[in-house]
């Protein structure tokens, strides 16, 4: 191995790529944010759903909704369908704790079709009824290590607690879904291996970008399975 | 020193990429002793550094990867679906634009110094095979 041949070639790189390296440096989380909601469209297609794109201003322009700020009508949704089981997907979607009035945001939100309003309100709307919220996924650009496993299932328990208590979530078609970027680091992987053992009913994506990779190679069906 | 030497690669990258690259590579130099450790290998200084080298190549390469992916396979996603442009904060991250082309450059040139220095296997392993691989 020859690091200096190897140092120079990808110094070389850097520098002639020093734009759309700080591009992508400002940019990383908005491309998760996009492949977690095209990733989660994937996964229910794999289970035989059908696919609808809804953009609020033009039909061909897909509006990705990056933070907790703006309103849902001003950003894309994806409906899914099968028969008379329909959700629609939302990106950074405010939810109503399971347990008291707290208001969480996250990643992507498959919610009970018709809830999230597609045009202003005369009154605010503050967020979804926990109620309506089937499952979620969030997104992390981090490797899969212990404690973010613990945060996750923190988060599980405040926004969707019965898919970490109750075994009739096991027919959901989406588990409450941690994607990352990155690997299993430390322990990780033994820990999530005993997550079926006690009856969890959550998935965790690493490598979510492999995982992408492999649907549209047609290797998988769903990023998360 | 393959910290140094490693900063020195990536010092025109801008910070927040910069910092994942060796913080990364900082992280897996506090384990490399537990991982000669743990192949009963004795601790060579040496291969320890060029490892942590790799470990940061390794980490760079994961960064424009997995985002020319996601944005490659979301757009496919997308185009089935009739949608031509896809709007992130404003900014243009459709198939054509110049954000997607310059990932895709970028992306194929990083795999071409990969290949010319013949390091694919080499990222693919473990740090632990790495341990026991001739560098």
């Amino acid at each position: 191995m020859d690091i200096a041949a190897i140092q120079a070639s990808i110094k070389k790189v850097i520098s002639k790529h020093k734009t759309a390296f700080q591009k992508l440096g400002a940019n990383q989380s908005k491309l998760l944010e996009l492949g977690s909601i095209t990733g989660t469209a994937q996964h229910f297609m794999s289970l035989g759903y059908s696919v609808n794109v809804v953009n609020p201003s033009s039909k061909s322009e897909f509006i990705v909704k990056t933070s907790t700020q703006g309103f849902p009508w001003n950003f894309s949704h994806i409906n899914v369908s099968s028969g008379a089981s329909i959700f629609e997907l939302h990106m950074n979607l405010m939810v109503e704790s399971a347990h008291d009035t707290g208001i969480y945001c996250v990643d992507v939100g498959v919610a009970m079709p018709g809830i999230v309003p597609k045009s202003q309100q005369k009154t605010p709307w503050a967020c979804l009824p926990n109620k309506d919220l089937l499952t979620f996924a969030e997104a992390k650009k981090l490797v899969v290590y212990p404690m973010l496993l613990a945060q996750f299932i923190g988060i599980v328990h405040e926004i969707k607690p019965d898919f970490l208590t109750n075994p009739a979530t096991a027919s959901s078609p989406m588990f409450p879904t941690l994607i990352s970027l990155g690997h299993f680091s430390g322990n990780s992987a033994n820990i999530v291996q005993k997550y079926a053992v006690r009856q969890f009913n959550i998935w965790i994506a690493e490598n979510f970008d492999t995982r992408l990779s492999k649907v549209n190679l047609g290797l998988a069906a769903s990023p998360f399975l | 020193m393959s910290l140094q030497l490693l900063a020195s690669t990536i010092e025109e990258l801008p910070w927040a990429l910069r910092d994942q690259v060796y913080s990364y590579a900082e992280t897996v130099k506090r384990a490399m002793p537990a991982i000669f450790s743990q192949t009963e290998t004795p601790f060579n200084q040496a291969k320890a550094d060029k490892i942590i080298y790799l470990a940061g190549i390794k980490k760079l390469r994961s960064i424009i990867n997995s985002n020319h992916w996601i944005l490659y396979n979301s757009s496919q996603m997308l185009n089935r679906q009739q949608v031509e442009k896809i709007k992130i904060g404003g900014q243009d991250f459709s198939k054509g634009s110049d954000l997607t082309t310059n990932l895709r450059k970028l992306n194929q040139e990083v795999e071409a110094v990969i290949i010319a220095n013949q390091l694919q296997e080499l990222l693919m392993m473990d740090y632990s095979t790495l341990v026991s691989t001739d560098l």
